[in-house]
């Protein structure tokens, strides 16, 4: 308790948490508000949980909020976790931080947007939470006809919440209307058809189409775990009053319908009546927006709020701690980075990276700021493709001031490293401890911390960051996608990093559909990263999420939501 | 008085051109949004395509001309993100902002005045000191920490108010959910107005009409509600109007941390997602009304103090 104290101590002294900087920053800027005189207001909000648990129960105390969700399962079941003994509420509320700006498949490309997405449409399949494994959903089971065509089957009788049917002419469509590339004038965000090389589509009868690409495309079936299938009906694009009006008001077959949206205060999903699938336990669903995180923990407290995304790590243990609330963490599959650029000197040798890989000194930095959740990673794949022979890179000072002084490297030389704030967990003050950690083995960091905005918005667009750059990319799971990450035709990829080797293996292995085949050049390729170093690997960002405590709903390593399934 | 309506009215145009125009040459400064929207694996030659296509490839001036001529039409443009007309986002989002603006407005003003009076009525006693030391606390308070003390406070250990949202079951709980905001909006507002009507009835106070009335004999009551208060009120009224308008755009803070489904919220947003058309659309906007408030003001004060006109 005593050492649980002194962290939470040490938490409160550091800067607030991720989302605290990420969405407030600026507001606290305009005030003159400094970061740390932030933290310390979130300690302050935090640390009083201990003393005086909450007494209330599930949603009864709560005065004045309209809708009490879980309301119905007011009784807290003692102890249990996730399961047994929970019961299902009726009405759902899950609270993001921010508001989706469009529910349009194609152009949406924010998470919370997904989420959404997920329960008013069915993705053509989908990924199995634990094993992460491409399962079959709104298509049955697919097959290549050859290496450069693809054959799916629909399940047979699903509709949309219109009432037209799900077939292969949608299926068609939905493909050819991302093919198009812009809707309106908007350029399309959705990349699947790019990324598989989409040639055509055809019919083969009702509910079979194939699809037929200009490459071999392994990942085609994990792509479609985040491709919607939309009625052509709808979605004609016909003017720009009916692109307008799908933006707001979506028809998928998904499980669940759109019933209201107010703009910045809540959507509002109810059960679909006609859904193909396994009939949802939670009839409504409602997403609200709530950008400040204290306001979201209250809520979740006062039983207002079934789920909250986005906790700080400050917050996880009076969060644990509550009466009616528990964390649902999972590690997910963004990998967080320092980028190395292989074309300045001295970090051309391979050493030098290495040493940087030696230097960091991991469990301090997760023991002060993680709150001990983070693992450092070995490699920069997510399971299920991960090469598990590989192990993280221990901290070991001596032995990286030892490869620095056989490369030649002077004492007190000057590197500057680039790093954003308010965007990934503790990402600013996760880049002073390693600055620090470089400092210690003999080189000089400048460390240069710019806010994200600015960080995405020029830094990132003028390829041309400074030698050290701190960097968090997305959660794929095929393997070849996370593999891409370094490979020199990425266009995220500022390392410049150059090996034949690699370049040529990739290049198989994207030709390549054989599993067993794909899996051990994917191996070799993480070797290869592993002894070159073109990042120094940091972690699999953790995410943490407050979920009533009777609420049988876990998190999932793909940052997804969905609770159609709860129950079920 | 019809020149001074014309001066006042181009004064107003000029402000709101202003106002545009600083905010373009700034959002300009800090690039362009087309980054942000390409996908995230998009070259470099897409980039510049979608850029040329956008329009953002042209001189930031031809932009601006490009704005106003659209904007007087009342076209502000379609959101890059929301891909809705701008107009209609803003407009959506108008009636939450004004219901918190007027709720703080009304809790300030009504609570302001008769603190102001009873603070210098009884001068340095304890009611004084008390009274204006809340003031000044209220008045360093930020916005954003006041509004987070009372979430904690209120929605998260007393557990009687909720802590986002605008509510949508009924009167009763709308009115609950615009408490903490309102609160939060109000302080700085209502502590300056009372300090101001305080400071206002003493200068009026020491006037010698107010002897006169006084030798009078009149009760004291009628000395300052009747004489004193009158032209006291007169540079607080002024004040008043420009509040309102501040209210209205303090309220970006007030609505983020409560979850307020506002103007000001959109335009954080918009800010962070680099959605250009909303920033430049919901200033101007915001803007427009704020110089209108102003005049009106102005206009009435002019027709009030014949002096105001000619100065």
């Amino acid at each position: 308790m005593q050492e649980r104290e002194e962290l939470r101590q040490l938490l409160a002294d550091a800067l607030g948490g991720k989302h605290s900087r990420r969405e407030i920053l600026q507001r606290a800027a305009a005030l003159g508000l400094t970061a740390p005189v932030f933290g310390a207001l979130l300690a302050a909000c935090g640390g009083g949980g201990d003393e005086t648990p909450t007494t209330a129960s599930g949603g009864s105390g709560s005065g004045g909020s309209q809708s009490t969700p879980g309301s119905g399962g007011a009784q807290p079941t003692q102890g249990t976790g996730a399961s047994g003994g929970a019961e299902i509420p009726e009405q759902v509320v899950i609270m993001q931080g921010v508001d989706a700006n469009t529910l349009d498949p194609l152009l949406r490309n924010a998470t919370p947007e997904f989420n959404i997405n997920v329960h008013v449409f069915d993705m053509f399949t989908k990924r199995n939470p634990k094993t992460l494994e491409v399962e079959p959903h709104i298509v049955t089971e697919w097959k290549n006809v050859d290496d450069l065509t693809w054959e799916f089957k629909l399940v047979e009788g699903a509709k949309f919440h219109n009432g037209d049917p799900v077939n292969a002419d949608a299926a068609i469509y939905s493909f050819e209307r991302a093919a198009k590339g812009k809707i309106g004038e908007q350029p399309v965000v959705q990349t699947i058809t790019r990324l598989i090389g989409y040639e055509s589509a055809e019919k083969v009868d009702e509910y079979t189409f194939r699809v037929k690409t200009s490459k071999p495309a392994a990942i085609f079936p994990d792509l479609l775990t985040s491709f919607e299938i939309v009625p052509p009906s709808v979605y004609t694009d016909a003017d720009e009053a009916t692109i307008a009006k799908v933006q707001r008001e979506p028809v998928g077959s998904g499980p669940y319908k759109l019933v209201e949206w107010v703009k910045d205060d809540h959507i509002r999903l109810e059960a679909f009546e006609d859904y193909w699938g396994p009939k949802p336990k939670i009839k409504t669903v409602i997403f609200r927006p709530v950008p400040e995180l204290s306001a979201r923990v209250v809520a979740l407290q006062n039983g207002e709020a079934n789920i909250i995304v986005n906790v700080a790590p400050d917050l996880v243990p009076q969060l644990e701690q509550g009466e009616n609330t528990r964390i649902s963490q999972v590690t997910g599959g963004r990998i967080i980075f320092i980028g190395i650029r292989c074309d300045k000197q001295p970090f051309d040798d391979k050493r030098v990276r290495q040493a940087l890989n030696y230097a960091v000194d991991w469990d301090s930095i997760n023991t002060a700021l993680l709150n001990g959740a983070g693992k450092r990673a070995a490699t920069i794949v997510n399971p299920p493709h991960q090469n598990t022979k590989l192990q993280p890179y221990p901290y070991d000072p001596e032995k990286a001031r030892a490869l620095l002084k056989e490369a030649g490297v002077p004492e007190g030389f000057e590197v500057t490293m680039d790093a954003p704030s308010g965007r990934y967990i503790k990402d600013a003050e996760m880049a002073q401890a390693i600055a620090q950690n470089f400092n210690d083995i003999g080189l000089k960091i400048n460390l240069r911390v710019l806010e994200w905005s600015v960080y995405a918005g020029e830094l990132l667009p003028s390829k041309e960051p400074d030698p050290l750059f701190f960097l968090g990319l997305g959660s794929p799971f095929s393997g070849e996608q996370e593999l891409f990450y370094v490979h020199p035709d990425y266009s995220l990829n500022y390392t410049r990093w150059q090996n034949a080797d690699y370049v040529a293996k990739f290049a198989e292995l994207s030709k390549t559909l054989d599993p067993t085949k794909r899996q051990q050049l994917m191996d070799e390729l993480q070797e290869i990263i592993y002894d070159e170093c073109p990042w120094v690997v940091l972690w699999h960002q953790v995410d943490f999420y407050g979920v009533t405590k009777n609420f049988p709903w876990e998190a999932r390593p793909d940052e997804r939501i969905f609770v159609g399934d709860v129950g079920i | 008085m019809t020149r001074y309506i014309i001066r006042r009215l181009l004064q107003s145009i000029i402000v709101v051109l202003g106002v545009t125009l600083l905010v373009f040459v700034v959002l300009f400064q800090t690039g362009d949004p087309v980054v942000l929207l390409a996908s995230p694996d998009a070259t470099k030659e897409e980039i510049e395509q979608i850029r040329h296509e956008m329009g953002f490839d042209r001189p930031w001036y031809i932009q601006y001309a490009d704005f106003l001529g659209n904007a007087v039409r009342g076209d502000f443009g379609i959101s890059l993100r929301q891909k809705q007309p701008v107009f209609k986002l803003v407009w959506e989002r108008i009636p939450a902002t004004l219901e918190l603006a007027v709720a703080a407005f009304v809790l300030s003003v009504s609570l302001a005045v008769p603190v102001g009076v009873i603070s210098a009525t009884r001068r340095n006693s304890i009611w004084d000191n008390l009274s204006m030391g809340l003031a000044l606390l209220g008045q360093s308070l930020p916005v954003f920490f006041l509004g987070v003390m009372l979430i904690f406070i209120f929605a998260g250990k007393l557990k009687i108010l909720p802590s986002y949202g605008r509510g949508d079951g009924g009167l009763l709980t709308e009115l609950q959910h615009l408490i903490l905001p309102a609160v939060t909006l109000g302080t700085f507002s209502l502590a300056r107005t009372a300090r101001l009507v305080r400071s206002s009835l003493l200068e009026v106070l020491g006037l010698e009409y107010i002897k006169t009335a006084r030798s009078k004999g009149l009760a004291e009551r009628v000395v300052i509600m009747r004489h004193a208060l009158k032209n006291a009120l007169i540079p607080v009224v002024t004040v008043l109007g420009l509040e309102f308008g501040t209210l209205l755009g303090g309220a970006v803070i007030t609505e983020t941390v409560f979850a307020w489904p506002g103007v000001g919220r959109l335009v954080i947003n918009a800010i962070q997602q680099r959605d250009f058309p909303v920033v430049v659309g919901a200033v101007t906007i915001i803007a427009v009304v704020f110089v209108v408030l102003n005049l009106l003001v102005d206009l009435l004060y002019g027709a009030l103090d014949p002096r105001v006109r000619y100065s």
